[in-house]
């Protein structure tokens, strides 16, 4: 990021996050430029998962700035973070039960205006019509993408675990982030799902999200990832492409082998 | 200096339901609107075995164990059921207050809706220092502070104490490592049962007649003394029972005492303003 | 018994308003709003104080009244309405500070206990235990009907103001802000992570659900022509919750009929035992307890409601490659899960 090119979209300084005596993130930097596909890695503990609750606002850090697209965001509500451009995926997925897949998707697409109970009542029918057909042609053109369609009636509570997975993709695809964090999505996912899911994270990308991706599977995030940050034990310990990484010590050192075996 | 006299044996009644409904939030995470109903089943016992004879201890042992079998009973037959079936907070919630309702229309049909009459203890008045205390606010405060310091001791010292707070921690952890996070839950059901039984004897006993809604009336005060010290904190729950039972007693001696209950939601509307989590800091910032 | 009739129907579509509130709060929001029979005598006292002249207290009758405006009927409801919805903002801004649902139970129920307190008591501000009376049939000074004539015309609008309610409160369902709400009920880490402001749209949702009661408090003040403390418990919310339970969460036709089959059942079925409905305390005594543990049974057997809530359907074949298996994969898949109701087997459509 030294060579000229404009600044990051994405630029964490010393940011720290105390649970009483555990010092889950103590003092992060790095940076994601825009249009980047960045793995973030680190063996278990390491605070990487910390690291995205901190970036999406739901936990507070205690010390440290956040610069997201030329604004600080740190220690901003969610929903104000969310509208900045910044969405992620929840490690555990959090569809909406009792809704359908459709309407989990139509909450995905940022509302236009203020979403307002004088807004619901005063607009007029052929108007709220017109932007309702278009939200739903977006929302089934999505869901199509992600292999979807056949579930966009069905509650979401019915949905399988890998299903669940293809769900948060979709929202976050119609969110149309500017960054997308992207925690573990191949945790507990079968492998045909797997390439689901990895095809899912191309289109991302494709579209034009820029894309900070936390994993454990090396293989993926090597075929993946442009590039990946180290974390150990809250701080960034590395960066580079993997191939680099691979002969780092620090590195190797964290993942006690686990780098050689993947 | 009177106002602060009453407020003292006020404060002794609302610390012992609050701490007891805080005992069964911290382990079962179920606020229960029945509390109320947990202190009139106690002040009915009382009442009932007072006709025959006037030992107080007895009419004692009779509330807490009227209350300690309501709250069993509403541990095995109405949350346990919906609790292993993952039911929502929201209708465990609606559940408590279907059975207070069914609760207090019972004791309505069983004892009519009019006031009955109460008297326990002598009502001979003593001096003590700058109040006026009778026999039964003495008895009264000092039943609320060996209960409470026995309470302490219990859940520092003991196993079962361990365990229940171990079960507040974290149900599922608790599970696993081996604590029957069941048997005590049911305990602490019995437990929260028998001291709000007390308390409401006591409570009876102070306005001297009442009628099925006597607990009902005062889970305001409850709930407010809870959440002024915390919810869910025992500690706190001692301190926001003081804080309420002096503001409730002091201002009734400057205001009208029917706005006795209103002035502890004035100091809840208060505490929720300035330090939401409560005089002493919550334990955990559970989301819903 | 035709008077009869036409008195069931008027509360019976009165209820049905009130109903239509409580599931804004407690079906669409998920919250457990227990001070909305607060709003529902907040609605009603404020009606009847501005329709009512100046309060001329008597040395016999000390208790007097607020306002006494004297105002016509219809901005009366209008300006009721909205002092109801004011009032829901106020508790929601202190009750929804912490966004717990737990908090939300607790300060509400306080609320109401407090506010009943205060209006029981003081004997100038809404007249105390006594209330407030003597309020002449709304509108009639202009129409000029007749005791019979004027029951059907009140009824009549009592219908009219339902269905106005009805349609006003599914176009919000429908739309974003509505689908925002259920977000917000289903998963709020998630709403919030999706750009929904939990608190702002909390406490849309929960004034929203005061005005509707309010405006369903005055429609009842204005049928019975007087109000007092005594006319509106947590015993007749405890119904009307029942109502959204059986009837089915977030569904307003479920809640409907829900309430309509609970308000109408319950005296009946107290009826049925002549021997306890001789002793005038027991009647309602054994309504309570039927109408709570019938909350009790439905959530244990058919936690969804009669109706289930409607989610959005799409029809539309969709992409052509793809039309063979949709109806096969879409439709006929069980939905059978805990915590969510089975429903009945109609179908279930909310076309765009």
């Amino acid at each position: 990021m030294d060579d000229g090119t404009p600044a990051p979209l994405l630029e964490v300084r010393g940011l720290r996050k105390h649970f009483g005596g555990v010092k889950a993130v103590d003092g992060c930097d790095f940076e994601v430029g825009a249009g980047e596909m960045v793995g973030l890695i680190g063996p278990n503990g390491a605070g990487k998962s910390t690291v995205v609750e901190l970036l999406s606002g739901l936990l507070k850090p205690d010390a440290g700035t956040v610069l997201f697209d030329g604004r600080e965001i740190q220690g901003l509500p969610p929903h104000r973070i969310f509208a900045s451009g910044l969405s992620r995926c929840f490690q555990l997925a959090k569809p909406w039960p009792r809704l359908s897949v459709l309407e989990n998707l139509l909450i995905a697409i940022p509302p236009e205006g203020k979403d307002t109970i004088w807004r619901a009542l005063l607009t007029p029918p052929s108007r709220v019509r017109a932007a309702e057909r278009a939200a739903r042609e977006r929302a089934l053109a999505v869901a199509e993408q992600y292999r979807l369609h056949p579930l966009r009636n069905d509650y979401a509570y019915t949905l399988s675990g890998g299903q669940r997975r293809l769900l948060e993709f979709a929202r976050i695809a119609l969110a149309r982030p500017k960054l997308a964090l992207l925690d573990e999505p191949m945790a507990g996912v079968n492998p045909v799902l797997q390439v689901e899911i990895e095809r899912g994270i191309r289109n991302l990308v494709e579209d034009g999200t820029t894309v900070l991706l936390i994993e454990h599977n090396l293989g993926f995030v090597e075929r993946i990832c442009d590039r990946v940050i180290v974390m150990v034990e809250g701080r960034v310990a590395a960066t580079g492409s993997l191939a680099e990484l691979r002969d780092n010590p620090i590195v190797q050192d964290a993942y006690l082998g686990v780098v050689g075996a993947a | 200096m009177l106002g602060v006299g009453f407020g003292l044996v006020t404060a002794s009644i609302v610390a012992l339901s609050t701490v007891a409904m805080s005992l069964q939030f911290s382990v079962t995470r179920t606020i229960n609107f029945a509390h109320g109903e947990l202190m009139t089943v106690g002040a009915y016992a009382a009442f009932l075995v007072a006709k025959s004879t006037s030992d107080l201890p007895l009419q004692a042992v009779a509330a807490m164990a009227a209350g300690a079998a309501l709250g069993w009973v509403l541990n095995v037959a109405l949350f346990q059921p919906f609790v292993q079936r993952n039911a929502t907070k929201l209708v465990i919630f609606v559940l408590s207050v279907a059975a207070s309702f069914i609760i207090q229309n019972v004791l309505q049909i069983g004892f009519g809706g009019s006031y009955v009459d109460y008297q326990a203890g002598s009502t001979t008045a003593y001096n003590v220092g700058p109040f006026q205390w009778t026999a039964m606010d003495i008895v009264t405060m000092a039943v609320a502070v060996v209960v409470l310091v026995a309470l302490h001791l219990t859940i520092r010292r003991t196993k079962f104490g361990r365990a229940q707070r171990a079960v507040a921690d974290d149900v599922l952890l608790a599970r696993t490592t081996g604590v029957g996070a069941k048997r005590i839950i049911a305990l602490t059901w019995l437990l929260d049962g028998a001291i709000a039984g007390l308390a409401g004897m006591l409570l009876a006993a102070q306005v001297g007649s009442f009628t099925p809604t006597l607990g009902f009336g005062y889970l305001l005060v409850i709930f407010s003394a809870a959440i002024v010290g915390g919810i869910g904190q025992m500690y706190g729950a001692m301190l926001g029972a003081l804080v309420i039972g002096l503001v409730m007693e002091v201002s009734a001696v400057y205001v009208n005492p029917s706005y006795k209950e209103s002035m502890a939601f004035l100091i809840l509307v208060a505490v929720l303003l300035f330090r939401p989590q409560g005089i002493v800091t919550a334990l955990s910032e559970s989301n819903t | 018994m035709l008077q009869y009739t036409v008195t069931v129907c008027t509360v019976g579509a009165i209820t049905a308003i009130l109903v239509l509130g409580v599931n804004v709060s407690w079906g669409w929001v998920g919250q457990i709003d227990l001070a909305y029979y607060a709003y529902v005598a907040i609605g009603a006292y404020a009606a009847m104080v501005l329709e009512l002249p100046k309060a001329h207290p008597a040395p016999t009758t000390p208790n007097s009244y607020i306002l006494g405006l004297h105002w016509p009927f219809i901005p009366s409801v209008l300006v009721a309405t909205a002092i109801g919805g004011a009032a829901a903002l106020v508790v929601g801004t202190i009750a929804l500070r912490r966004l717990r649902g737990d908090y939300i139970a607790i300060i509400t129920a306080c609320t109401a206990l407090m506010l009943t307190a205060v209006t029981s008591v003081d004997n100038h501000l809404l007249g105390g235990y006594i209330g407030i009376y003597g309020l002449a049939e709304p509108l009639n000074t202009t129409l000029h009907l007749g005791p019979t004539g004027y029951s059907y015309f009140y009824l009549g609008l009592c219908i009219f103001c339902l269905l106005l309610a009805y349609l006003v409160l599914e176009r919000i369902y429908k739309s974003p802000f509505g689908r925002s709400l259920r977000a917000v009920r289903e998963n709020d880490t998630a709403a919030a992570a999706f750009g929904r402001n939990l608190f702002w749209l909390r406490l849309r949702g929960y004034a929203l659900g005061g005005a509707v009661g309010a405006f369903g408090g005055a429609l009842f003040a204005n049928y019975l022509l007087a109000w007092n403390p005594a006319s509106w418990s947590l015993t007749e919310v405890t119904l009307l919750i029942a109502g959204v339970v059986v009837g089915g969460q977030a569904n307003s036709r479920g809640v409907i009929i829900g309430s309509v089959l609970i308000e109408s059942a319950l005296p009946q079925i107290s009826q049925l035992f002549p021997l306890l409905t001789s002793n005038s305390t027991i009647g309602p005594s054994i309504a309570s307890i039927l109408g709570a543990s019938g909350i009790i049974l439905m959530l244990r057997f058919r936690p969804g409601g009669l109706l289930r809530e409607r989610r959005a359907i799409d029809r539309t074949g969709g992409p052509a490659s793809l039309v063979p298996e949709v109806p096969a994969v879409s439709f006929a898949r069980p939905t059978t899960a805990t915590g969510v109701g089975v429903g009945t087997s109609r179908e279930v459509e909310r076309d765009g």
